[in-house]
């Protein structure tokens, strides 16, 4: 890492910390001290990328997990120890896994997260029952307690340097001497104070999550699974009378990364094969690595969907357009596939508006069919240099994308004003001409009127066909 | 066999296997579900009496003008006339924006822009794409595309999608000066014509040239689009035969 003294060490692992190497420290000291020291760039957000890549593998344990600092993760175990044989086993399990991984990590289960993240940096006891939280606290440094640097060397200054030491004090003279923060820390550590954990995703209750005694890579594999985590799922889903919107695919890999996979529907689904499909597209790019351990699929967003919804005439059709819709919005972006509804408005490039593709169509306003409308409407009016006959007014010939066209044909004007309310100062009155040239090609053109001195601008706005 | 016959013999054939002949069992019974152009001169050329369901046409003209689009979008109208939803798909690309479709002008064509999805991409193979899905999935009456470009390959794989399902689908192409040889049921080129003075105020006319047709011969007429009553109506012959002879 470059600094002001030239390139230092970011970050050490264990043996060269034996060494006597630490973080901070410039690169050619270290040299100096470990001659044949392997080093290699710092990558701070790299770091943090393959840090919550971590944080979604360990969704195999349990769905609260989240990011604590940049070197921690915080897994809310409450209720799913069990599954893995007690607090102990899930420890041992999760750094054996990680060992394998060769990721290597410190782990301890505590009461409170703040507990565990001392006991995990500074204590040595993998589990920490709850009566013996203090007992267990006591021995560890003041630091153990997440407090900023200058608050540590002012408690070290007056020879606070065990967290035992501070325990005793009465609470009034600590907040007067140090501030709330040191206060509230031990309430937290001894769970006296609420330390909520903010999960990387939110948990659901609607998950279902397959584990493999041998790590799965092939394609069919992946799909077969895919399909027994839906039919694990959907059947609750369509007996609570929901259906998902989004759903969530993670593949936890050997390596302790995690790919995730989210689609989207447009109508609330508990159709399996529905499902499945919209995944298929996405599985494509999965890279299985070593092998995947474990699949967890979770809906993170239901809707209710009560059964058979098709009553009406019009519903029907657009029920059994959700399943087109889902695929198209899924490959293509949700952007891309929508409706066109109307809009109160006399201005011709705000008469429409997109909508959902699914959905109730806003209102039932319609457009007046006695006004003669371009079957084509440039996104924006495109100036055209324009001739038009000094006496009517009309335009004889314009010039538009390079192309000449003589105007044989004109109807109109007819008139459109800006509306007043929300018209920048610079709209205009337009007169909308249905011009034909010698050929026969139908355009939609308008002249601005002038306001003050300025001279009429001709725009080219549609084409008619 | 003698020549002759024997070439007799492999037209009847062809005909059988691209779904037109007579006689047969399966392929070669006269498709369902063809739509006129609700003109007996033009239905009288096209096999089936209109265009037949479960194939893909192709309709191409300038890309500087809305000629051909007016009448891809009467056809679709035509074709598409019941209550069931359309997929319009469009490749908005490179080059000069053509516009977008503009509903309160469809309407004049039929359309309902309540009953159309609309997918816009970027990409022309993203249109593509989403034309085979729309094709075979169920609930559409017919998938649009334009901004497109068609070869056999691609073509080929819409007019097997159309005909697995048995709907219709419609590319709007520009016209190039070679255009390639694709796998649809016909090919149309349509050209502005100057409107003629009538009452509500003129009309769009085009010509329109059956350039390809499987089944059938190329042909041209000069139509109409009646935009009150949504029909076509053929221009007179001897304003057809000026026309033609000066502009060909």
């Amino acid at each position: 890492m470059p600094g002001a003294g030239g390139v230092a060490l970011f970050a050490v692992d264990s043996i060269a910390a034996l060494e006597g190497l630490s973080p901070g420290q410039p690169l050619a000291d270290a040299r100096v001290l470990v001659p044949d020291l392997r080093t290699a760039p710092a990558d701070p957000d790299g770091d943090r990328a393959a840090m919550a890549a971590l944080a979604d593998w360990c969704v195999r344990w349990t769905p609260t997990v989240s990011l604590d600092g940049d070197d921690g993760l915080l897994l809310d175990i409450t209720g799913s120890a069990h599954l893995f044989g007690g607090e102990e086993r899930l420890v041992q399990d999760l750094v054996h896994r990680l060992a394998r991984a060769r990721i290597a990590a410190r782990a301890s289960v505590a009461s409170t997260p703040g507990a565990a993240w001392a006991v995990a940096r500074f204590g040595t006891a993998p589990v920490v029952a709850p009566e013996s939280t203090r007992t267990a606290l006591g021995p560890l440094p003041t630091s153990a307690l997440r407090l900023p640097m200058p608050l540590i060397e002012t408690l070290h200054r007056l020879g606070l340097r065990r967290i035992a030491d501070l325990l005793p004090l009465p609470r009034a003279p600590l907040v007067a001497r140090f501030g709330e923060m040191l206060v509230r820390r031990l309430d937290q550590v001894l769970g006296r104070a609420d330390d909520p954990i903010t999960p990387r995703r939110p948990a659901s209750a609607w998950r279902s999550r397959m584990a493999f005694a041998e790590p799965i890579a092939r394609r069919e594999d992946i799909d077969a699974t895919l399909r027994r985590l839906l039919d694990g799922l959907c059947p609750r889903l369509a007996k609570a009378r929901r259906g998902a919107r989004t759903l969530d695919l993670l593949l936890c890999r050997v390596d302790g990364t995690a790919q995730a996979i989210t689609i989207g529907t447009a109508r609330a689904s508990h159709d399996a094969a529905h499902l499945a499909r919209l995944f298929a597209e996405k599985l494509d790019g999965i890279d299985p690595g070593f092998g995947i351990e474990t699949a967890i699929l979770e809906a993170v967003a239901t809707d209710r969907l009560d059964p058979d919804q098709t009553a009406f005439e019009g519903e029907r059709s657009s029920a059994d357009l959700a399943p087109l819709i889902d695929r198209l919005r899924n490959r293509l972006g949700t952007r891309s596939v929508f409706r066109i509804t109307a809009v109160d408005s006399h201005i011709p490039e705000r008469t429409v508006t997109v909508a959902p593709a699914i959905g109730d169509p806003a209102g039932e306003r319609a457009w007046p069919d006695d006004l003669a409308r371009p079957i084509r409407l440039l996104p924006c009016p495109e100036p055209i240099a324009a001739e038009a006959c000094r006496a009517t007014g009309t335009l004889v010939d314009f010039e538009w994308r390079g192309v000449r066209h003589r105007i044989a044909r004109t109807e109109g004007p007819e008139r459109i004003a800006p509306e007043w309310w929300r018209a920048p100062a610079n709209a205009r009155t337009r007169d909308y001409y249905r011009v034909e040239d010698e050929a026969g090609r139908r355009f939609w053109v308008y002249r601005t009127l002038p306001r003050g001195d300025e001279a009429p601008r001709w725009y080219l706005h549609g084409l008619f066909a | 066999m003698e020549k002759p016959l024997r070439i007799a013999e492999l037209r009847r054939r062809l005909r059988v296997l691209e779904g037109f002949g007579e006689g047969s069992e399966g392929l070669g019974r006269p498709r369902a579900g063809a739509v006129g152009l609700g003109i007996p001169a033009i239905d009288g050329v096209l096999p089936g009496g209109g265009l037949a369901a479960g194939s893909l046409h192709e309709v191409t003209g300038s890309a500087h003008d809305a000629a051909a689009q007016g009448f891809a979008a009467a056809l679709l109208g035509r074709i598409a006339h019941g209550e069931a939803p359309l997929l319009w798909c469009r490749a908005t690309g490179r080059g000069a924006d053509p516009g977008a479709p503009y509903a309160p002008g469809l309407e004049r064509f039929g359309i309902a822009a309540a009953r159309v999805v609309f997918v816009e991409v970027r990409r022309r193979d993203d249109a593509l794409w989403a034309m085979e899905e729309g094709l075979r999935a169920s609930g559409l009456a017919a998938v649009y595309g334009e901004g497109i470009e068609l070869d056999l390959t691609t073509s080929r794989r819409l007019q097997l999608a159309a005909e697995s399902t048995g709907k219709t689908a419609l590319a709007l192409l520009s016209s190039r000066r070679a255009a390639p040889i694709t796998a649809a049921t016909t090919r149309w080129r349509v050209t502005a014509l100057p409107s003629l003075a009538c009452d509500g105020g003129p009309r769009p006319r085009w010509r329109i040239e059956l350039v390809r047709c499987r089944g059938g011969n190329p042909d041209r007429w000069i139509v109409e689009w009646n935009d009150a009553t949504l029909h076509f109506d053929l221009a007179s012959p001897l304003v057809d035969g000026l026309l033609a002879t000066s502009a060909g």
